[in-house]
């Protein structure tokens, strides 16, 4: 960990300049663009992001329109610096229904992000216990009872179905479970993590395109956390491969194969052992998953399967401007900002992985 | 070697067979909401609305079939025949059997939607509008489907509806209900279906899939093979002629990742926008607008013929992304080479001439190296990059796929899956057997890189 702190030290520009986003992202898009005053005095009573009209209120600082506000003022296809009275200035045009781009990157960039770091960090840990653990089952003392749990799992199907029948099956089990009960303890055996290995293989094979678009046509109206849950049914198996590789290596290290035998705990083995000589280069992969993942989320925008059609991202943005081929800042700023978005995380990540 | 070869082979049936099942589990089993918005079905006119209501059955061919695999387990107020139901209704209807709680009453209206369908496919007509029909489909509740059974003449309703209304919440339902279905299942109709061709599948437009397949395939290699090859080429020659140049190497590597945090549909528009709308000097007239029509080529040499010229920037910008990932694997092969083999130095000592470093123990272990996404890249060359052919509308598989999946065309989805999983796992195979071929660890020169 402290190898990992002077190598993120290291980075400390990137790091910064990338804060500095987030904070434009999350923060400054409320006073640079929305659908309201900032403060507002009405009947003598101050109110904050009201859109109650008053005499005397403060805009925000650009444009009064967040990324899908109609404003009938607003002409359509206004190119960079625009004007419209009494909303504000338009930094990088409107689109064709007359929507801000400059507010539809500040909150389509602040969705992508959300999307990017949540379904990154979610993909990463779940592929990592995964493969972790696919590794740790080899050495594991306490075998999951399997069979036993099938048992209870055809018990319970068999008053759910009303088909009493599968008790006989299930008392069958029972008695064939007892007979081949192994009479050695804490023997290793390398099945089990043959087949969670196999397994992770398997998933992985799901073509990556017919799972995103059958999963995201499947929940019908997405939201953030509908897109959440379909990346990360895509991603995290490369993620469980990655780290049962380096698990695996870890595991036929000299220091390893001594814990085993000096009889260290499953807890201390899976903790401390595998996860912890894993652990830095699950930092240092962190950012280059993200950065996969806004690419992925915009790409899914762009053909139109990702969030609704009414909700504006970055992708969805650039998919406009295929229709309107002379609106150039259409496409543009949208390309700068998801570039601006994705290279830090990139440079972050090779850096990372380059010194660990 | 050859024992894991055959081994390998044989793992591509429970391989594909599973793939199969879950793309049609996908399709069948998962949408528990409303996967095409049925809502929206409201306007239209009654010749739109038969032809929406034939498209239903052309997208779900085995629906006469009695379940999704051999063995089905379903909730317990589901009928037996629930796929009958066309794919589009399958939510509301488990609306409707979960409030009526009656799979008994619901086997029969199941039945009876299948047989109204085929009236409407066959055009024999049955006295119900299709508008009545759709509406019908679209309850979700015993209310609603009463008050659609009001709107009608009592002589016109068909009796099943009757019964539906009436249905009494049926004691015997099991919260879990397991049936065998024996080969009269989706997943069995399938597999004889793209096999044996037994009985033949047929796109939403009602043309024959593999004669759609054999079309498109053309248009996706006629830009994927030069670019995929070519790029291959020029990035191993390359290699080969600047790998004592570690500082040039290296500020390539940092380009890549510049050119790497574009994506690929966002660098295709710009292509797009600034290169062929012709609206931004001379620039924008570099290359011709892209436009293909499928019908007026036969095969791969009419599409250079007329199409020549269109497809370059495609090919340009799908080579792209192989020669980075390319050059990346090399890039990092030739610093592997250069710190951990001391014989690199060795070889350099003993006064071997440069000529032959290069062509015989370094173009070697390159090769081997590319070898390594062989399989990725006959995916490609097979799949093309959707997002290419989406942005410049080329009639390849990739947007083939594409618009499959979003029209719900069931049967050319499946078919595509099991060809690309097929091709997928071949190429998996024939990737470790060249390594096998070409690896230097496996020859004479064992141990001198």
């Amino acid at each position: 960990m402290k190898r990992m702190k002077k190598i993120l030290s290291a980075s400390r520009g990137i790091l910064i300049w990338y804060a500095g986003l987030v904070v434009c992202c999350f923060g400054l898009c409320y006073l640079l663009a929305g659908p309201y005053d900032l403060i507002n005095r009405c009947d003598g009573q101050l109110s904050f992001f009201t859109t109650a009209k008053c005499d005397s209120g403060i805009r925000p600082i650009v444009v009064r329109m967040n990324a899908e506000t109609l404003d009938p003022r607003v002409e359509s296809l206004m190119p960079p610096l625009s004007f419209t009275p009494d909303v504000g200035f338009h930094l990088m045009g409107t689109d064709i229904l007359g929507r801000d781009v400059f507010a539809g990157i500040l909150y389509g960039g602040q969705r992508s992000l959300i999307i990017g770091f949540v379904a990154g960090a979610l993909a990463m840990v779940l592929g990592w216990i995964m493969g972790i653990t696919s590794v740790y089952v080899q050495w594991q003392r306490w075998r999951f009872p399997y069979s036993w749990v099938g048992v209870v799992v055809l018990v319970s199907f068999a008053f759910a179905s009303r088909m009493y029948v599968f008790l006989f099956f299930a008392l069958g089990w029972i008695i064939f479970n007892i007979l081949t009960r192994r009479t050695t303890k804490n023997q290793i055996s390398t099945t089990s993590a043959w087949w969670w290995g196999r397994w992770i293989e398997w998933y992985q094979a799901l073509p990556d395109l017919l799972l995103l678009l059958v999963l995201s046509s499947a929940i019908g109206q997405l939201k953030i956390s509908g897109m959440v849950i379909i990346i990360m049914a895509v991603v995290w198996p490369s993620m469980a491969l990655l780290a049962r590789r380096i698990a695996s290596e870890v595991s036929r290290q000299p220091f390893f194969t001594q814990a085993v035998r000096n009889r260290v705990s499953g807890y201390t083995l899976w903790r401390h052992y595998l996860w912890g000589n894993t652990s830095s280069a699950f930092w240092a992969l962190l950012p280059l998953v993200v950065a996969r993942i806004i690419l992925l989320e915009s790409t899914i925008s762009f053909l139109g399967m990702g969030l609704p059609p009414d909700v504006v991202t970055i992708g969805s943005m650039i998919s406009s401007a295929r229709y309107h081929l002379s609106s150039w800042w259409l496409i543009v700023f949208s390309c700068i900002f998801i570039f601006i978005l994705v290279y830090p995380l990139m440079k972050l990540g090779t850096e990372l992985n380059r010194r660990i | 070697m050859w024992r894991r070869i055959i081994y390998r082979l044989a793992l591509i049936v429970p391989i594909t067979f599973s793939i199969l099942f879950i793309t049609l589990f996908l399709f069948y089993t998962l949408p528990g909401v409303h996967v095409l918005d049925s809502r929206e079905l409201q306007v239209g006119s009654e010749r739109e609305l038969i032809l929406t209501l034939r498209l239903q059955e052309q997208q779900n061919p085995f629906a006469y079939n009695r379940g999704l695999f051999y063995i089905g387990i379903y909730a317990g107020y589901l009928p037996l025949r629930r796929d009958h139901i066309p794919l589009m209704f399958h939510a509301s209807f488990h609306s409707l059997c979960k409030d009526i709680r009656n799979p008994h009453v619901m086997n029969d209206y199941a039945e009876w939607v299948r047989e109204q369908l085929g009236d409407f496919t066959s055009s024999s007509g049955s006295g119900l509008s299709a508008h009545q029909f759709v509406q019908i489909l679209k309850a979700q509740n015993r209310m609603e489907f009463l008050a659609v059974m009001q709107t009608l003449d009592p002589e016109v309703v068909p009796p099943v509806w009757k019964r539906v209304v009436k249905a009494p919440v049926a004691d015997d339902i099991s919260l879990l209900n397991i049936s065998w279905n024996g080969k009269h299942n989706i997943f069995h109709s399938y597999l004889n279906a793209i096999f044996f061709g037994d009985p033949a599948l047929h796109t939403s437009s009602g043309e024959l899939v593999q004669t759609k397949f054999g079309r498109t395939v053309w248009w996706t290699l006629a830009y994927t093979l030069p670019a995929l090859l070519g790029g291959w080429l020029i990035v191993y020659v390359f290699m080969l002629l600047n790998y004592d140049r570690p500082g040039r190497l290296q500020r390539i590597n940092r380009l890549t990742l510049v050119v790497y945090s574009v994506p690929t549909f966002v660098l295709a528009t710009l292509a797009l926008v600034f290169l062929t709308s012709h609206r931004y000097g001379v620039i924008s007239s570099l290359f011709p607008f892209p436009v293909f029509v499928e019908n007026r080529v036969q095969g791969l040499f009419d599409i250079y013929r007329y199409y020549g010229a269109h497809l370059i920037l495609p090919m340009l910008l799908f080579a792209l992304s192989p020669m980075l990932l390319l050059f990346r694997i090399f890039h990092e092969k030739m610093e592997e080479v250069r710190r951990v083999r001391p014989s690199f130095r060795y070889l350099r000592h003993l006064g071997l001439p440069d000529r032959t470093f290069r062509l015989r123990y370094l173009s070697r272990y390159l090769l081997v190296a590319g070898l390594a996404v062989l399989s990725n890249i006959i995916i490609a060359l097979l799949g093309g990059s959707l997002v290419i052919e989406w942005i410049f509308n080329i009639p390849g598989l990739g947007r083939y796929l594409y618009q499959s999946i979003i029209n719900y065309d069931v049967p050319s989805t499946v078919f595509l899956v099991v060809v690309f999983t097929i091709v997928q796992q071949v190429g998996h195979i024939l990737t470790d057997l060249l390594i096998d071929l070409f690896s230097p660890s496996s020859s004479k020169t064992e141990g001198l890189l």
